[in-house]
């Protein structure tokens, strides 16, 4: 049961990517929901739970758009790994501020890996950072509206 | 169980590799295919729900600036219905010039309309997916239009839909024309992160303004003279520079797209 309910989630949350979140752009950002699921099954979750969301939501992002094929799937598994690793440092992402820093970092490492997919050149331009940084605002949002109770399971790493 | 989670992980992420690896090597036509096909239907439903939403929130935002608006649509009708008049009257002369030298028409083209499924889930690329493909006689490098404006240009076709590489995505290269002030200059075209257009590698002898409308010049590549790319918003020069730049602003806002014109042969 717990299993049909991260693949629902998963496919939820990759099928709102690719289409009603691709089309309500903000000043030409993306929301980018699925590194929040991803996140929140690294808070609430487990690890494998987390990494079974970014590969499902990743294929699905992969297959809709036509950039680098496997670039989104791979940047969320690392996203994933990340998470993992935080977490098991000892910083407890339940706790709001940490929640919303974490996501704020891990939408810099989504960013970095797709801005340099396009040529490290861009990284330079200021049109680059404003779309880093309306980016990590908007994750950041969209988190708060994460709860505890959909994503809740066993807490095994 | 530290171990047997640990060997649960490496074999999901060994899965998830070796799928995208696949992917990557273009092994996955036909399951990418059937997901399409699957949700294609609901993914459209939701884009053209999210469209909507979008439009809507433009009409309320744009409400504030509807006097100054009108004024300046005013001007641009005027110096529309001019342009018409003396565009009627060169395509006459064209015409006669063409039967007097025996050249062909340039016509035989034909529009495909398609409905856009969806479109690039990420902030840093351009792309839709339309709902024509190569069983719609589409293929890679035809032009893709809505009122006028070059929307992009056809980059991935399968049998059923196709992926669209938009003008505002960063890879994206068109060269272009600067329709209005007659100096005819042209420059490379590209798209930028985030939206909007870069006009680059203009000579800088040749005058620019603000407002100026810029075409496709027609030369290189598919795309034929005459699709509007958008208007300058604003011209860069340097003292001791040979080129000059310029930001265009234009029409085409990717979430707001649902229906689109191929302009197939």
């Amino acid at each position: 049961m717990r299993q049909l309910r991260i693949i629902s989630i998963a496919l939820l949350a990759g099928l709102l990517q690719v289409s009603l979140l691709g089309a309500l752009r903000v000043e030409g950002v993306v929301p980018n929901l699925v590194v929040v699921v991803v996140v929140c099954f690294t808070i609430w979750g487990s690890a494998s739970e987390a990494m079974v969301t970014a590969i499902i939501a990743g294929l699905m992002m992969d297959v809709a758009g036509a950039g680098t094929f496997g670039l989104a799937t791979s940047s969320l598994v690392l996203i994933s790994l990340v998470s993992v690793m935080v977490r098991q440092l000892g910083v407890d992402g339940q706790i709001l501020p940490i929640r919303i820093a974490l996501v704020a970092g891990v939408s810099v490492l989504w960013s970095l890996l797709h801005v340099a997919s396009i040529g490290l050149g861009a990284i330079a331009l200021a049109a680059t950072w404003r779309v880093m940084g309306l980016e990590i605002i908007i994750n950041c949002l969209l988190v708060l509206l994460c709860t505890e109770r959909i994503f809740r399971g066993p807490r095994t790493v | 169980m530290r171990n047997a989670s640990q060997r649960r992980i490496m074999i999901i992420a060994t899965v998830g590799f070796a799928v995208v690896i696949f992917g990557g090597l273009g092994r996955l036509g036909a399951v990418g295919s059937t997901v399409g096909v699957i949700f294609s239907p609901l993914a459209r439903s939701l884009h053209s729900f999210g469209a909507g939403i979008a439009s809507e929130l433009g009409v309320v935002g744009s409400a504030r600036n509807l006097a100054s608006d009108n004024a300046k649509l005013r001007k641009e009708n005027a110096d529309l219905r001019s342009a018409l008049a003396s565009a009627s009257a060169g395509s006459t002369e064209l015409a006669a010039i063409r039967k007097e030298l025996g050249l062909r028409e340039l016509s035989g083209k034909r529009l495909v309309p398609a409905d856009v499924i969806s479109t690039q889930p990420d902030s840093y690329r351009s792309f839709i997916t339309i709902n024509r493909g190569s069983s719609d006689g589409l293929a890679p490098g035809m032009a893709v239009v809505v009122d006028g404006t070059l929307v992009g240009t056809v980059n991935q076709v399968s049998s059923l839909t196709s992926k669209v590489l938009v003008t505002t995505d960063p890879t994206f290269k068109v060269t272009g024309q600067v329709l209005a002030g007659g100096s005819g200059a042209t420059g490379t075209v590209r798209g930028s992160i985030g939206g909007g257009l870069l006009m680059e590698k203009i000579p800088q002898d040749l005058k620019i303004s603000v407002g100026d409308t810029v075409i496709t010049s027609g030369l290189g590549g598919n795309i034929v003279k005459g699709y509007s790319l958008g208007t300058v918003q604003l011209v860069a020069r340097a003292d001791n520079g040979v080129f000059q730049s310029a930001r265009l602003s234009t029409p085409v806002q990717i979430g707001r797209l649902q229906t689109v014109f191929v302009v197939a042969n």
